[in-house]
C-alpha cells in the first residue's frame, strides 16, 4: 500500500522505529534514480545492484541518524556513493573507474535543451566546467557533485590520493581563472 | 525564458541521461536536480528497470528482517563452524531447561565416575565410560525438550544433533567440575571422565565430515575398545585416569578441535533440499 | 486426486488400552476433517501419520514410502511432511526467526540464503512477516499458534497433518487460516483434527468421524449432514427426549433428535447436529473392525 502523502523525512522516522513498510516506500521512491546515477559511476551492473542493496540496508540501520538537515535524496545519495566506494575497495584489480566514466560519456552535440539546462543549473560555471580536461572534470564530479572526501574519491576513481588532491587544486585554479572576471570569486 | 524554479528533467532527458548520451556538465546538472526534486525522481522510475529493482528489494528485505547474529554466533562463524551446526547449537542452548538438565547430568556423571574409578578399574566400565555422558545428555534433552514433538518427525541426522548437544553440555560442565577438583576428597579424577567423552564426540564429528554416520561410529568404537584392550593386556587400566592418560585425552580433544575447525567449513551435508 | 497416504489394518495399543482399532484409510489431495471426542484416537492417528509413533500392527504408506518398515523410509517420508501437534512447547529464549530457522535446519534446509528466504516466506504466509525479530516470549497466544502453523507449512509438504489448529484463534485469524489450508489442499493432502464443526463445513471436502478408536463415518460433508435429515426441529419448546436443545436468538427452540411436538418444523441440519447424533448412536463404518 503506497503512502503517497507521507514526506520522506517522516518515512525515515518510521523506518527508525522499525517499520519496514516505510522502507519499502522509500525504496519505491528513490531506488530508480539511485540506480541510474550509480550506473553513471561504474559499468558493472552487479556492482550497482549490490551497492543499491547495501544502501537500503544502511538506510534501515542508520535512519535514526538523519537529523532533518537537507534533502533526504541528498542524504541517501551520500550513503549510496559511499556503499559503491566500499564495494570497490573490496574488489581488487579493477580498471581505474575514471576512464570508464569518461568512456561512457561521449561528448554530444550540444542541443538547445542542453544549453538551456546548463544555463539554468550552472550559469557561467557550466561553460567553465566544460573547459576542464576530462581528468579534472571527474575529480570535480566526485568531490563537488557527489560530495566525497579526497580519500573516497581516490577509491572511487582508482587513483592515488595525492593525484586526486593535485587535480582538485588544478581544477579549482582553472575555474577561478575563468570565473573571476565575471563573479566575485570561487570559494 | 524558463527559470530555474520550473525547469525539470523530463522522461526523454532522463532516458538520454540513463543511456549516457549527455555531456558531463549536462549530466551533472541532471543529477544535482534529480537529487532534490521528487517529481523528477518519479519520472526516473519509468526509465529504470523494475524487475532488477524488485530483485534488489527482495534481498534488502531478507537482510532487514533477518535478525543480527549475536557475539557467540559471530565467534562461531569466525571459527568456520557450518551455519547449520550453529543453528542447532544455538537452538539447543535456547532450550534452557533441557540444557540445564544436561549439564547437571554431565556434572553428576563426572562426580560419580570419579568416585567409582577410585574403587575399581573394570574393563566394562572403561569401555562404556566415554559413551555415558552422551547418552545422559541425549536423555536429558529427550525428557526436557519442549520441541521434541516437532523435532522428531524431521529428516535431519539425529546423531549429529546429539553429538553437538553433548559437546555443548560437556563444555558447559567443565568449568564447575574443574572448580570441584579443588575439593580435597574429589580430586582430579572428576574431570577425568569428561575428557574422553569430549574426545570421542569431537572425533566422531570430524569423521562424519567425510564418512557416513554408521562408519564413523564403527571406527571410533573399534578404536576405543582396542585401546582399552591394549591397556588391559598391559595390566594398566589405571592409565586412563592417570595424568598420562588424561593428557592424551586432552591432546586428542584439542587435536580434534583443531582439525574440526579446519575441516568444518568444507562439510557438505548428505542431502540438501535447497 | 492422487493418493498421498494409506493406512492398512493399522492399530495402536498403549499397554492395556487400544487407542486405535484396526483401521483402513486412504488420504487424497484435498482437505479432510477429522472429528471425534477427546480420547477417540484422533491425536494417535495424526501422530502415526506424522511418523512420531509406530503402529502396533498394520502398515502406513506416506508418499509411496512404507514408514513402518525402515528408518530410511521414515526419513524419506519426513521430507514431505508437515506436522502441527496439539501442544507446541516453544523454547524459552529466541525469536520467531530463530525458532523457524532451527526447524528449517531439521527439515534439511542446509543452504543459508535459501533457508532464510523460506523462513521469511512462511512468516509472511501467516502474517507474522513484520515480527521476525520479536522474542517468542513476547508473542500473544494467537501469534504463537500462527508461528506453529508456519513451521508445518515449510517446504511445501505433500502431507500436512494438523491437530486442532484453530484453537485459540479469533474469527479473522480462523478465516485466514482456512484460506491457507484450502490453498494448501489444492496440491497436498491436508488432514485436520478439529472440534470446530464450522471448520469442517467451511473447509473440508471429506470428513471422518472417529469414536473409540474406530471410524464411524467417512464421506463428504453433505453425506454426513444427510444422516441427520429429518431429525432436527425448531419449535416453541424442546422435543421429547431430545439429544440436545437450546433456545436460539429468535426465541424458538432448536432440538436435535427426540420426538417433535406438533408445532415443530423440521429444519436443515448442520454438521454439528449430524455429529451429535452420530456420537449418540454410533454405527461402525464398513471396513473398520471393532
Amino acid at each position: 500500500m503506497r503512502r503517497y502523502d507521507v514526506a520522506d523525512g517522516e518515512l525515515l522516522r518510521q523506518v527508525a522505529d522499525g517499520d519496514d513498510a516505510a522502507l519499502r516506500e522509500l525504496f519505491d521512491r528513490h531506488a530508480a534514480w539511485l540506480q541510474l546515477r550509480l550506473q553513471r559511476r561504474t559499468s558493472d551492473p552487479d556492482l550497482v545492484a549490490d551497492a543499491l542493496q547495501d544502501t537500503f540496508v544502511a538506510v534501515w540501520k542508520s535512519a535514526s541518524t538523519y537529523r532533518g538537515e537537507g534533502d533526504v535524496g541528498g542524504w541517501i545519495w551520500g550513503i549510496a556513493i559511499r556503499r559503491l566506494v566500499s564495494r570497490l575497495r573490496v574488489r581488487r584489480g579493477d580498471a581505474p573507474l575514471g576512464d570508464q566514466v569518461i568512456e561512457h560519456v561521449s561528448p554530444a552535440v550540444q542541443s538547445a535543451e542542453d544549453q538551456l539546462l546548463v544555463g539554468v543549473e550552472y550559469g557561467d560555471l557550466g561553460a567553465a566546467l566544460r573547459s576542464l580536461s576530462p581528468e579534472l572534470r571527474t575529480v570535480v564530479q566526485a568531490t563537488v557533485i557527489d560530495g566525497l572526501t579526497t580519500k573516497e574519491a581516490a577509491h572511487l576513481l582508482g587513483l592515488p590520493q595525492g593525484t586526486v588532491k593535485t587535480r582538485v587544486r588544478a581544477a579549482k585554479a582553472q575555474l577561478r581563472g575563468r570565473l573571476i572576471p565575471a563573479n566575485g570569486g570561487l570559494r | 525564458m524558463t527559470t530555474a524554479a520550473d525547469w525539470h528533467a523530463g522522461p526523454d532527458l532522463l532516458r538520454q541521461y540513463a543511456a549516457g548520451r549527455l555531456d558531463p556538465v549536462a549530466q551533472a546538472a541532471v543529477e544535482t536536480h534529480v537529487e532534490r526534486c521528487s517529481d523528477c525522481r518519479a519520472h526516473a522510475v519509468a526509465v529504470a528497470a523494475p524487475p532488477e529493482l524488485e530483485a534488489v528489494w527482495d534481498r534488502v528485505l531478507v537482510d532487514v528482517r533477518t535478525p543480527e547474529p549475536g557475539l557467540t554466533v559471530q565467534l562461531l562463524r569466525r571459527l568456520r563452524v557450518p551455519e547449520v551446526d550453529i543453528v542447532v547449537l544455538r537452538a539447543s542452548a535456547n532450550l534452557v531447561v533441557a540444557l540445564a538438565v544436561a549439564v547437571a547430568a554431565a556434572i553428576t556423571f563426572a562426580i560419580v565416575a570419579g568416585q567409582l574409578s577410585v574403587q575399581r578399574q573394570q574393563v566394562a566400565w572403561l569401555a562404556i565410560a566415554p559413551l555415558l555422558p552422551a547418552l545422559l545428555v541425549a536423555g536429558a534433552y529427550d525428557s526436557a525438550d519442549p520441541l521434541r514433538e516437532l523435532a522428531d518427525p524431521t529428516p535431519y541426522n539425529k546423531l549429529r544433533v546429539a553429538l553437538l548437544r553433548t559437546l555443548v553440555a560437556v563444555l558447559g560442565a567443565l568449568p564447575p567440575v574443574t572448580l570441584m577438583t579443588l575439593v580435597p576428597n574429589i580430586g582430579f579424577s572428576v574431570v577425568a571422565w569428561l575428557l574422553p567423552a569430549l574426545a570421542v564426540s569431537s572425533v566422531l564429528l570430524v569423521l562424519m565430515v567425510r564418512l557416513p554416520a554408521t562408519w564413523s561410529v564403527a571406527a571410533v568404537a573399534t578404536a576405543w575398545l582396542a585401546g582399552v584392550a591394549v591397556l588391559r593386556a598391559g595390566g594398566d587400566l589405571g592409565a586412563v585416569t592417570a595424568p598420562l592418560g588424561q593428557s592424551v585425552s586432552l591432546l586428542v580433544a584439542i587435536g580434534c578441535a583443531f582439525v574440526l575447525v579446519r575441516q568444518w567449513g568444507s562439510w557438505q551435508p548428505e542431502r540438501s533440499r535447497a | 486426486m492422487s493418493v498421498v497416504a494409506t493406512l492398512h489394518r493399522v492399530s495402536k495399543r498403549y499397554g492395556g488400552t487400544t487407542a486405535l482399532r484396526a483401521t483402513d484409510l486412504e488420504l487424497r489431495t484435498g482437505v479432510t476433517g477429522l472429528l471425534g471426542p477427546n480420547g477417540a484416537g484422533k491425536s494417535t492417528l495424526l501422530r502415526l501419520l506424522a511418523t512420531s509413533l509406530q503402529p502396533s500392527s498394520g502398515t502406513i504408506t506416506v508418499a509411496g514410502h512404507d514408514i513402518t518398515r525402515t528408518p530410511a523410509a521414515r526419513t524419506a517420508a519426513r521430507r514431505v511432511l508437515g506436522y502441527l501437534p496439539q501442544e507446541v512447547g516453544f523454547p524459552r529464549r529466541g525469536t520467531t526467526f530463530s525458532f523457524l530457522d532451527y526447524i528449517a535446519v531439521l527439515k534439511e534446509w542446509t543452504e543459508t540464503a535459501a533457508r532464510h528466504r523460506e523462513v521469511l516466506r512462511v512468516l509472511d504466509l501467516v502474517d507474522l512477516g513484520s515480527h521476525a525479530r520479536t522474542k517468542i516470549s513476547a508473542l500473544s497466544g494467537g501469534q504463537r499458534r500462527r508461528l506453529a502453523i508456519a513451521q508445518a507449512f515449510m517446504g511445501d509438504p505433500t502431507l500436512v497433518v494438523l491437530d486442532e489448529p484453530t484453537t485459540g484463534l479469533d474469527p479473522e485469524q480462523r478465516a485466514s487460516l482456512r484460506g491457507l489450508l484450502s490453498e494448501r489442499g489444492r496440491t497436498s493432502a491436508v488432514l485436520l483434527a478439529t472440534h470446530q464443526t464450522e471448520d469442517v463445513s467451511a473447509l473440508c471436502d471429506r470428513v471422518i468421524v472417529l469414536d473409540g478408536g474406530t471410524i464411524c463415518f467417512d464421506g463428504t460433508v453433505p453425506e454426513l449432514v444427510a444422516t441427520a435429515a429429518g431429525q432436527v426441529w425448531v419449535g416453541s419448546s424442546a422435543n421429547d427426549g431430545a439429544l440436545s436443545s437450546w433456545r436460539t436468538g429468535t426465541g424458538a427452540v432448536r432440538s436435535v433428535g427426540g420426538t417433535p411436538r406438533t408445532d415443530a418444523t423440521a429444519v436443515e441440519p448442520a454438521v454439528e447436529d449430524a455429529y451429535l447424533l452420530m456420537r449418540a448412536h454410533p454405527t461402525p463404518h464398513e471396513g473398520a473392525t471393532p
